[in-house]
């Protein structure tokens, strides 16, 4: 009797442990299908906590996005782009990765839109003392009407368009990613976060200064954003 | 007789399932708007023979026959090193992984391996992911530990004073050094310190309670030449049955440096800092602390290390401000 328990108990075990793999399977394939097929954008990620998985994946999505929607033409002349039906595909214990967790968070570039006539009421923060006093006295220094537009410009997804317009203008001699640039100090740089909104934009020179307030700012103080730089014609 | 089949069936079935999986296949996607070299599919092609050798080595608990695998010299000692230490298998039946493509060489960051250690705890965790590098034929010609994927991610994308290229470089030297402490690699720690590297490590000392002195906690340094840190740690390598050097990023986005894990030299644009935590989990010791390493790089020279400190990452009950984490700033270059 107790050796029939056993070996029910044994056989029930080795069938779960089998469906459990065949589930982590199944998600395995899924994810795969997903990261071969080029319909797809994706963020992955393996880390200690699902928290920290789920967060960093994320984050490795939305610059997949940035990045992808700066090389569509057709999303450069739109106000705002909208990213729906976002999906998280992740499987905790059923997707095992030895003592870790797996995160993976995907998107259809198709489900990437421009979106027209939106708009957008941005609180705006009432001026402290510091920065009252700085308007007041009118120490932003004045800067070129071409850095006075892209330094108007709040979404990324515009940035594409008006750069393109003011090279072929001769306004501006070149615009590139951040990483790419040779010689970044003589640039202007666009800094954007992964939302696709434009925080700031800075002067060139090892001393860099926010175009929008005249202050001191450096790249360091935007911690995983990204940037633009572009060079003004002489 | 029937009961007994069905028996049977279902044990070699579980049996099976429990098995690591025996052929992993590879697919190396790039991404859009870049073109597809030929060597790709070489790439996946060699990189397939060399996952599905490293599991069957792993199930039949053997040695790597790397006889006629597509790689390197250098890719061979690399592999064999770590094998030597511990062994491991592809936890994918498929492997589906992005591959960068840079001037000379191609690379994919994210294998998925499963330690399996030999009786003992090893480190950190099981979990790993390898590095593989090819050259522009497809032939493998690096396999290495990757960091983690966080600290990859930062190191990869700090942008804020170092270009993309000698940022990747960094990132490949950090992880061979990394790889280096756990394969037991004295060859190459010996070759990437300078002769007049300058070895700091922190230690935390008790002072003694006395009318003028209240008692507490401090951290003294103590300073060691490449000569005596190498030999120091040949000897923690002999006495040290297994050994797992993980880095990490210093706190949330690197604390107050932001994703500046790397840091430039204005004086000397050749000479950067690279500040990071480090756990390290031996057979008979392990610590966690702070990290930092003066790399220099030159075009067409390996680069070195010329001062590396080490301090505890927890003093008196209380974390090390992030004020006193050695950087760059603290170096006369």
């Amino acid at each position: 009797m107790i050796r029939k328990l056993l070996l029910t108990v044994f056989l029930a075990l080795s069938v779960s442990g089998l469906s459990a793999q065949q589930t982590a399977e199944e998600q395995k394939k899924e994810i795969n299908r997903i990261k071969k097929s080029s319909l797809y954008l994706y963020g992955e990620a393996t880390m200690p906590t699902e928290q920290e998985a789920k967060d960093l994946a994320e984050e490795l999505l939305y610059a997949d996005i940035n990045e992808w929607v700066a090389g569509q033409k057709k999303m450069s002349n739109a106000p705002k782009v909208v990213v729906n039906n976002t999906k998280q595909l992740w499987g905790g214990v059923s997707l095992p990765r030895g003592n870790m967790f797996r995160a993976f968070f995907y998107v259809k570039k198709s489900d990437i839109l421009p979106v027209e006539n939106t708009q957008e009421i941005v609180p705006v923060p009432a001026a402290s003392d510091d920065e009252a006093e700085l308007l007041s006295s009118s120490s932003v220094p004045a800067v070129s009407p071409v850095v006075a537009e892209v330094a108007a410009l709040k979404e990324f997804s515009a940035l594409q368009g008006c750069l393109n317009r003011l090279k072929q203008e001769g306004k501006i001699k070149d615009y590139n990613k951040y990483a790419a640039l040779q010689d970044a100090d003589r640039y202007y740089l666009i800094i954007y976060n992964r939302e696709g909104r434009i925080e700031a934009v800075l002067t060139p020179g090892a001393g860099r200064r926010n175009v929008a307030t005249g202050r001191p700012d450096a790249i360091a103080n935007y911690a995983g954003r990204g940037a633009i730089g572009f060079l003004l014609a002489e | 007789m029937t009961n007994r089949i069905i028996v049977l069936f279902f044990v070699l079935l579980g049996a099976v399932a429990m098995l690591p999986a025996q052929t992993v296949t590879v697919t190396l996607t790039t991404d859009e708007g870049y073109e597809r070299p030929a060597a790709i599919s070489k790439a996946e092609e060699n990189l397939s023979r060399v996952l599905t050798e490293i599991n069957a080595a792993q199930r039949e608990n053997r040695n790597l026959n790397v006889v006629g695998l597509p790689m390197t010299d250098f890719a061979v000692k690399s592999l064999t090193m770590i094998w030597a230490t511990v062994h491991f298998y592809c936890d994918d039946e498929e492997v589906v992984d992005r591959c960068w493509l840079f001037k000379d060489f191609m690379e994919v960051d994210h294998i998925p391996l499963i330690i399996t250690p030999q009786g003992e705890e090893f480190g950190s965790g099981t979990y790993q992911e390898a590095v593989v590098e090819f050259d522009k034929n497809g032939r493998i010609s690096e396999f290495r530990f990757a960091l983690d994927n966080q600290l990859r991610e930062s190191l990869t994308n700090c942008g804020a004073v170092v270009e993309e290229e000698r940022r990747m470089e960094i990132l490949q030297y950090v992880e061979r050094f990394r790889t280096a402490y756990n394969t037991k690699d004295i060859n190459f720690l010996q070759q990437v310190f300078s002769d007049d590297a300058l070895i700091i490590t922190g230690h935390v000392v008790t002072t003694k309670i006395n009318e003028m002195d209240p008692g507490g906690q401090k951290v003294v340094y103590s300073k060691q030449n490449k000569q005596q840190y190498i030999a120091n740690l040949k000897r923690a390598f002999a006495r040290n049955k297994w050994i797992d050097v993980k880095f990490s990023q210093i706190g949330e986005n690197g604390e107050a440096g932001g994703c500046a894990g790397i840091t430039r030299s204005v004086s000397d644009p050749n000479k950067y800092g690279v500040r990071l935590r480090q756990e390290w989990k031996s057979s008979n010791y392990s610590d966690e602390g702070y990290l930092f390493l003066l790399w220099e790089f030159r075009d067409g020279q390996s680069p070195v290390v010329h001062v590396r400190t080490w301090q505890p990452e927890w003093v008196g009950g209380e974390k090390l401000p992030e004020s006193e984490i050695f950087s760059l700033g603290d170096f006369n270059l």
